[in-house]
């Protein structure tokens, strides 16, 4: 057998495997340009919801920078970084963020905002259990390719995740890294789904169910009556039976 | 007057035992649809009394706890849920089936899984292969295949338990490159080990150590004989994709059985030394054949049964139809333009089987265990909600983020872990394909992220994959296999876990030795 041979011909060509990518990887640090997006959305009890958006870009050149923007009826929209000036630009009914880093120049740049109707709790369609779907999609409307994206969405804290319905890009075998976590931060939980490289135009989005944190504390009741009753009523378990050992719980005729 | 005496009682003798042989052998009274009630021990008593408030007490403790971080409100329901069954399956204080269904109810009242995919579940190809390999079982007893080849087997190795017990070793052996269904060898060799069983004095009703250790070697022996060659399940064939796909490397068929065939046959050799000796001690009358008139009266038998019948012949037909499309599943496609998978060629068989006329079985002789099916529907159910709410991943994950391993953690150490975690995880999946996705692809990133070469870990880790003999609820072979009532829940977990162990030591030996000869550990 020459399975030594192959498994040490495979080891050397991982190692080339592994040294291409490094010099691949290091290649594009240097030379190309990326740009990457870090959103955290943290939606509040009244269906308001406080949007931070973390930008960093490498290898760009320097001056003002479109970012897409999804919401409508943004209010104090901000930067507490000093010098970064932020501010709404519209281009044939699509919005975006105009950012000038200033002084912030090669450095991470937050934005804030408040989105006051980020959702609609009283008008959102209920299903079993309480449930509620959302769905966070950001699309690329920038002519701009995304080199990382990663959203987060923060629920109130009445409501707990209940499950991810679906994602964009989606979790699959030749891909089997999740594309989404599940948060929990303080009090609140939440779901963050990543992606790379967006092109112009592409979509990431994450569809998930929430639903209202309390659980029935009659269930607990009936659960604990049902272990004593088992306990008290059913102590001949532990005898002994003599007979009918053999004995079929549901014989054939 | 004497002479006749005598005569009357020999007669009296020998129709006495011959019914009693004639009754053994006869599989028709030891039909597997029927739920028999086995006889329980004093610590089996105590576990079903402390398991019903014991499950309960899990499912409370996890179900009302917080949340936990990275994990959703269904996924802790499922957990909980899957827990449950599980204390309940293993001590039974219900029926298993019934057990399946409090599970799916939970599922579905706990908002963990939804009802349409709950109910779905007993229309899987998993569930129609049971069903098939039932009908097709049935051929071969009511045709008396099973009984001949049976009393073949035991008039040539069963002078006593252990040569026996070896034979059921080789035939598994010889079986799995051949038919890479492990459902499929089941349902081949099933019949004849309750025959065998039956010839050691085994059944439902009185199980003994000798059926305990008959149906859960060859448990061990269809599912790890699989492990033994890359094409042996669809879950070997993930992992070498993902192997191929995160490192860039290819494993041959030649590599994956050269490097692993050796510890099967070593594992099997062992677990053949382990059961009578160890687990379920066979000791004196119990090792020799519990028939009146012993092999001499076998031998009688197989001679009664006289030349092999129309009937008999028209069974293996039929079977080596099922057999031949099992077996030639790669060529399908280049002669018939389409792939005939394991459960369509089943359903060809049964066809062929309950045709009038033709076939060989009517529907009410078709021994088809329901409760069964129930029970692998909830057990599938479970299984597969874990996965859907991402709550199996969760725990991988936990385990792995627990053990915090530094840069300079040794290779060994991780080894030894990595085969362990993987090894047992099959107590909690259900589905060796899930187990593969989701934990191949980690160990892949953890020898990356460790500086590890991959293949040293992922590939002794994917050999652990068909080693799925902890619960009756792991894999196909074992829910087939636990409808005989030769051996409970708890019989099945006690075997599973030691060889489970064993397994982990074999590969850590074989780790240190032979897959560093070949090259493939460090």
């Amino acid at each position: 057998m020459n399975s030594r041979t192959t498994m040490k011909q495979h080891t050397g060509r991982l190692l080339i495997q592994t040294l291409w990518a490094l010099v691949g990887a290091a290649a594009l640090a240097v030379a190309g340009p990326s740009l990457a997006l870090h959103e955290r959305i943290t939606v509040h009890i009244d269906g308001s919801a406080d949007i931070a958006l973390v930008i960093t870009r490498q290898g760009m050149p320097a001056g003002p920078i479109l970012i897409p923007c999804a919401y409508a009826g943004i209010h104090d929209l901000t930067s507490p970084d000093s010098g970064v000036v932020v501010r709404l630009q519209e281009d044939q009914d699509i919005r975006f963020f105009r950012v000038e880093a200033g002084e912030q120049e090669g450095r991470p740049v937050t934005i804030r905002m408040v989105v006051p109707r980020y959702v609609d709790w009283e008008g959102m369609k209920r299903a079993d259990f309480g449930n509620m779907t959302l769905t966070h999609t950001f699309r690329n409307t920038t002519p701009r390719t995304v080199t990382t994206y990663r959203g987060d969405v923060l629920l109130p804290e009445w409501l707990t995740v209940t499950s991810v319905v679906s994602s964009i890009p989606a979790q699959t075998e030749k891909d089997p890294v999740s594309p989404y976590d599940i948060l929990r931060d303080g009090g609140r939980t939440g779901v963050s789904i990543r992606t790379r490289d967006l092109r112009p135009g592409d979509a990431t989005a994450i569809t998930f169910r929430c639903k209202p944190v309390e659980k029935s504390p009659v269930l607990f009741g009936l659960f604990a009556l049902a272990g004593l009753a088992y306990l008290i009523f059913f102590r001949d378990v532990l005898k002994e039976k003599t007979n009918g050992s053999a004995a079929t719980q549901n014989p054939q005729p | 007057m004497g002479c006749w005496w005598t005569g009357s009682a020999t007669e009296i003798i020998i129709t006495m035992s011959e019914r009693t042989v004639d009754d053994l052998l006869d599989l028709e009274k030891h039909k597997l649809s029927v739920v028999h009630k086995r006889k329980v021990n004093t610590t089996e008593r105590w576990m079903t009394y402390l398991g019903f408030p014991g499950g309960i007490a899990v499912f409370l403790l996890l179900y009302f706890m917080p949340t936990p971080a990275g994990l959703t409100a269904g996924g802790q329901a499922v957990i909980a849920s899957f827990a449950l069954a599980l204390v309940w399956w293993v001590t039974e204080p219900l029926p298993t089936y019934v057990t399946s269904l409090c599970l799916m109810a939970l599922l579905v009242f706990l908002d963990g899984w939804d009802s349409k995919n709950v109910l779905g579940v007993l229309g899987f190809d998993v569930i129609w292969l049971n069903v098939l390999a039932f009908i097709l079982s049935s051929v071969l007893i009511k045709t008396q295949i099973a009984k001949r080849i049976a009393l073949s087997l035991v008039v040539r190795f069963g002078s006593s338990a252990r040569p026996m017990l070896l034979a059921f070793v080789l035939l598994q052996l010889c079986l799995a490159p051949l038919i890479p269904a492990t459902a499929a060898r089941t349902v081949m060799t099933l019949p004849i080990m309750l025959v065998v069983g039956a010839i050691y004095g085994a059944t439902a009703e009185e199980p003994n150590n000798f059926g305990r250790n008959l149906f859960l070697q060859n448990l061990l022996g269809i599912n790890i004989c699989s492990s033994g060659f890359m094409t042996g399940s669809t879950a070997n064939l993930i992992a070498i994709a993902f192997i191929a796909n995160m490192t860039g490397t290819k494993i041959y068929y030649t590599d994956w059985m050269f490097a692993n065939l050796p510890v099967v046959i070593v594992a099997m050799g062992f677990a053949w030394w382990i059961g009578p000796k160890l687990l379920f001690p066979l000791k004196g009358a119990t090792t020799l054949p519990q028939i009146p008139g012993g092999i001499d009266a076998l031998r009688t038998q197989l001679h009664k049964m006289g030349p092999v019948s129309t009937q008999e012949r028209k069974g293996a037909a039929i079977f080596g139809i099922v057999v031949f499309l099992w077996i030639t599943d790669r060529f399908h496609m280049q002669w018939f333009g389409f792939e005939i998978d394991a459960v369509m060629a089943a359903m060809i068989g049964a066809i062929i089987t309950l045709l009038p006329r033709i076939g060989i079985l009517k529907w009410n002789e078709a021994d088809i265990p329901w409760h069964l099916m129930i029970f692998s529907a909830g057990a599938y159910a479970g299984g597969l909600a874990l996965n859907d709410t991402g709550a199996a991943t969760w725990v991988v994950q936990r385990i792995f983020t627990q053990l915090h391993f530094g840069t300079d953690v040794n290779f060994w150490v991780v080894y030894v872990i990595v085969i362990a975690i993987m090894m047992y995880s099959h107590l909690v999946f259900t589905s060796k394909t899930m187990r593969t996705i989701i934990l191949i692809p980690f160990i892949i990133a953890l020898a990356q992220q460790l500086g590890f070469n991959p293949i040293a870990l992922a590939l002794p880790a994917a050999f652990t994959i068909d080693w799925v003999v902890g619960l009756p609820i792991s894999a196909k072979p074992n829910v087939i296999l636990f409808t005989t009532g030769q051996y409970s829940v708890l019989d099945n977990l006690k075997y599973g876990l030691v060889i489970a162990t064993l397994g982990v030591v074999l590969l850590t030996i074989a780790g240190f030795t032979w897959f560093h000869t070949l090259g493939l550990t460090p």
